[in-house]
C-alpha cells in the first residue's frame, strides 16, 4: 500500500487514522531524549516487525498489516481494521521515546550492590492521585492535559522539554547502549505482537458480533449454576489476555528464529525479554492502582496478572521448543533484575529524594508491579479467573474461526 | 438516531470539553489499544476530528435556514438551533460519532464561529 495514494480508500483511511493520532512523525519535532541513532533503530525494529506480522497474518489467512509511527506524545499504541483486508497499527513516538528513557533509567541499576528494599503492596494502597516527582511525569504519566486549547502543540513541546531534562539527569555507562536498543526492540516486539493479535484473533469481529447478539460469549455463573453472558469488561479482558498470550508465543518464536545458528545469543535474548516485559508493564500503567483496587469493571487485567501470564505463556512456548529451563532461568532473572531496579528507583525517590524538587513530597508508588505475601493468594485467584476467561474465548475463536497457526 | 427532549437538554448542559471527550470516546470505539485512552486523549481526538471535519460540517449546517437566521439576527433559542443542527448532521453519511453529541458540540462551539455571516447573502426564508 502506498500511503500517499490519493485514490486508494485504504490509504486514505490510514492517513485519517494517523491524523487523529497526532499526525505523521516529524523528526524535527522530537527532543534530544530520542537521539537520531535510537530513532533509526526503533524505525528499523518497526519495519522488521511489520514483516514478521505480515508473515504470521498470511499464514492464518489474515489481512495485511501496516505499522505507522505517529507524532503523538501519548503512550497508547493501537490497532484498527481500516478495511476488511487491512489493519493499521499506530505507534506514538511518545511510546518509543519513553521506552528509550525508561531503559536508560533502569539499566543504571544493573549490577548495583545496593539491596533493593521490599515495599509491600498494602490494603492502604488507595487509588488516589499518586504524587510523582515532576521530573518523572513525562516518563510515567499520561499525556499532558493542561493545554488542550492550543491544539496540543504547546503540550507537545513541554513534554519533550521535560523528557529531555529527565534524560539529561540520567548518567548511563555508554557500554549499555546496545542493551538499551535491544530492550527497546523487544518491548516493541511485545507491544506490536499484542496489537496484531487483536486482528489475527478476530477480536474486532467478535466484539461486534457479541454486541449485536450474533455470537454468545458466556461464562459460568456459580450462584445460578448456569451460563450467563459475559459483561463487556469481561469480554475485553479476555481479549487482552488472549492478545498477551499470542504476543508471548510470537516473541519467543521470533527470538528463537533470530538466534538460529547463534545459540549462545539465546540466553541473553531471554534475559532481555524478561527485563523488557517487566519495564513495559511498569511503564504502561499510569494509574498505578494496586491489585486490590483494580475492580471487576476493569477492561485490562492488572499489570501483575499480565506479567505473570506473559512469563507463563513464554515458558509454555519455550517448553514446546525444548527450551523451558533456559527460558525460566534467563527470563525470570531478567524480570527479577528489572523489578529490583524499579524497587531501587522507588526507594531512591522516596528515601533519598532522587528526582525530587525541594517543594515536592512524592509517594513511594511509581508502578503497580508490586507483589507480596499479603496478596499472593489474591494474585493466584485472579490469575485463575483470567485464565478461565481466556480459555473460554479461545474455545469460541477456535470454533468460529479455526486454530491460530504460529 | 433519535435525540429526545431530555437527551437534548442533557447534552446542551455539557461543557465543550466534555462533548469533545464524548466524540473522542466514540472515535476510539473501533480501536484496540495498549491501554484505555485517557480523558485528555479522548478530548484531543474529538477536538482534532471536529477540526478536520469543520468544512464538511460547515457546508451542511450553515445552509440551514434556522441557522442562517440566527447568524444574522441572533434571535434563535438554543434548543431550536440544536434541532436544526441535528437534522443537518444526521443527514450526513459516514459520521462515526453520535449525532446528538456532535450537534451539541456545534452549538457549544458557536454557530457564529462555524458560519461566517455574509451580509450580502439573500435573506433566509422565514419559517413558521
Amino acid at each position: 500500500m502506498d500511503i500517499a495514494d490519493p485514490h486508494d480508500p485504504t490509504a486514505r483511511a490510514v492517513r485519517e487514522l494517523i491524523a487523529l493520532d497526532g499526525g505523521p512523525l516529524v523528526p524535527a519535532a522530537l527532543g534530544r531524549a530520542l537521539p537520531e541513532r535510537a530513532l533509526l533503530g526503533a524505525l528499523a525494529s518497526l519495519a522488521f516487525l511489520e514483516e514478521e506480522l505480515n508473515r504470521s497474518s498470511a499464514a492464518n489467512g489474515g489481512p495485511a498489516v501496516s505499522v505507522h509511527p505517529t507524532r503523538s506524545t501519548g503512550m497508547r499504541a493501537s490497532v484498527r481494521k481500516v478495511a476488511p483486508d487491512h489493519a493499521a497499527v499506530l505507534v506514538p513516538i511518545g511510546v518509543i521515546a519513553r521506552l528509550h528513557v525508561m531503559s536508560r533509567l533502569l539499566l543504571g541499576y544493573w549490577g548495583s550492590d545496593k539491596t533493593a528494599p521490599t515495599l509491600l503492596a498494602s490494603i492502604r494502597d488507595r487509588p488516589f492521585e499518586r504524587r510523582l516527582p515532576r521530573a518523572l511525569r513525562p516518563l510515567l504519566d499520561d499525556v499532558d492535559d493542561a493545554d488542550d486549547g492550543a491544539g496540543g502543540a504547546a503540550a507537545e513541546r513541554r513534554w519533550w522539554q521535560a523528557l529531555d531534562a529527565l534524560d539529561d539527569a540520567i548518567a548511563l555507562d555508554p557500554a549499555f547502549e546496545p542493551d538499551v536498543g535491544e530492550l527497546g526492540h523487544l518491548a516493541l516486539s511485545l507491544l506490536l505482537s499484542h496489537e496484531f493479535a487483536h486482528v489475527a484473533r478476530h477480536h474486532h469481529d467478535i466484539r461486534r458480533r457479541v454486541r449485536a447478539g450474533e455470537l454468545a460469549f458466556e461464562l459460568d455463573d456459580r450462584e445460578a449454576q448456569a451460563p450467563r453472558p459475559a459483561t463487556d469488561a469481561e469480554l475485553r479482558r479476555a481479549m487482552e489476555n488472549d492478545a498477551d498470550r499470542i504476543a508471548a508465543y510470537q516473541v519467543v518464536l521470533t527470538l528463537q528464529r533470530q538466534t538460529a545458528g547463534r545459540p549462545d545469543d539465546l540466553p541473553r535474548g531471554f534475559l532481555r525479554l524478561g527485563y523488557a516485559l517487566t519495564a513495559l508493564l511498569a511503564l504502561f500503567d499510569p494509574r498505578r492502582l494496586s491489585l486490590m483496587e483494580f475492580g471487576a469493571e476493569a477492561s485490562y487485567p492488572h499489570p501483575l496478572l499480565r506479567h505473570d501470564g506473559c512469563l507463563a505463556d513464554g515458558a509454555a512456548c519455550a517448553a514446546a521448543l525444548g527450551l523451558e529451563t533456559l527460558f525460566e532461568t534467563e527470563a525470570l532473572a531478567g524480570a527479577r533484575a528489572c523489578l529490583d531496579a524499579l524497587r531501587l528507583l522507588e526507594f531512591e525517590v522516596y528515601a533519598e529524594r532522587r528526582f525530587c524538587a525541594a517543594d515536592e513530597q512524592p509517594e513511594p508508588v511509581l508502578h503497580a508491579l508490586r507483589g507480596s505475601l499479603q496478596n499472593a493468594l489474591l494474585l493466584a485467584r485472579e490469575r485463575a479467573a483470567e485464565d478461565a476467561l481466556v480459555l473460554r474465548l479461545n474455545t469460541l475463536i477456535a470454533r468460529a474461526y479455526g486454530e491460530f497457526r504460529f | 438516531m433519535a435525540t429526545d427532549a431530555t437527551n437534548a437538554t442533557d447534552l446542551l448542559s455539557l461543557s465543550e470539553a466534555e462533548l469533545d471527550r464524548r466524540l473522542g470516546a466514540a472515535l476510539y470505539d473501533d480501536d484496540f489499544g495498549a491501554k484505555d485512552p485517557s480523558e485528555a486523549e479522548q478530548r484531543r481526538r474529538g477536538a482534532g476530528w471536529f477540526e478536520a471535519r469543520r468544512d464538511q460540517l460547515q457546508r451542511a449546517v450553515c445552509a440551514q435556514p434556522v441557522v442562517q437566521r440566527y447568524v444574522k439576527n441572533k434571535d434563535a433559542v438554543e434548543r431550536e438551533l440544536f434541532d436544526a443542527v441535528l437534522s443537518a448532521v444526521a443527514a450526513l453519511a459516514g459520521i462515526p460519532v453520535p449525532v446528538g453529541v456532535l450537534a451539541a458540540k456545534i452549538v457549544r462551539y458557536g454557530l457564529s464561529n462555524l458560519c461566517p455571516y455574509d451580509a450580502a447573502a439573500p435573506a433566509p426564508p422565514a419559517t413558521a
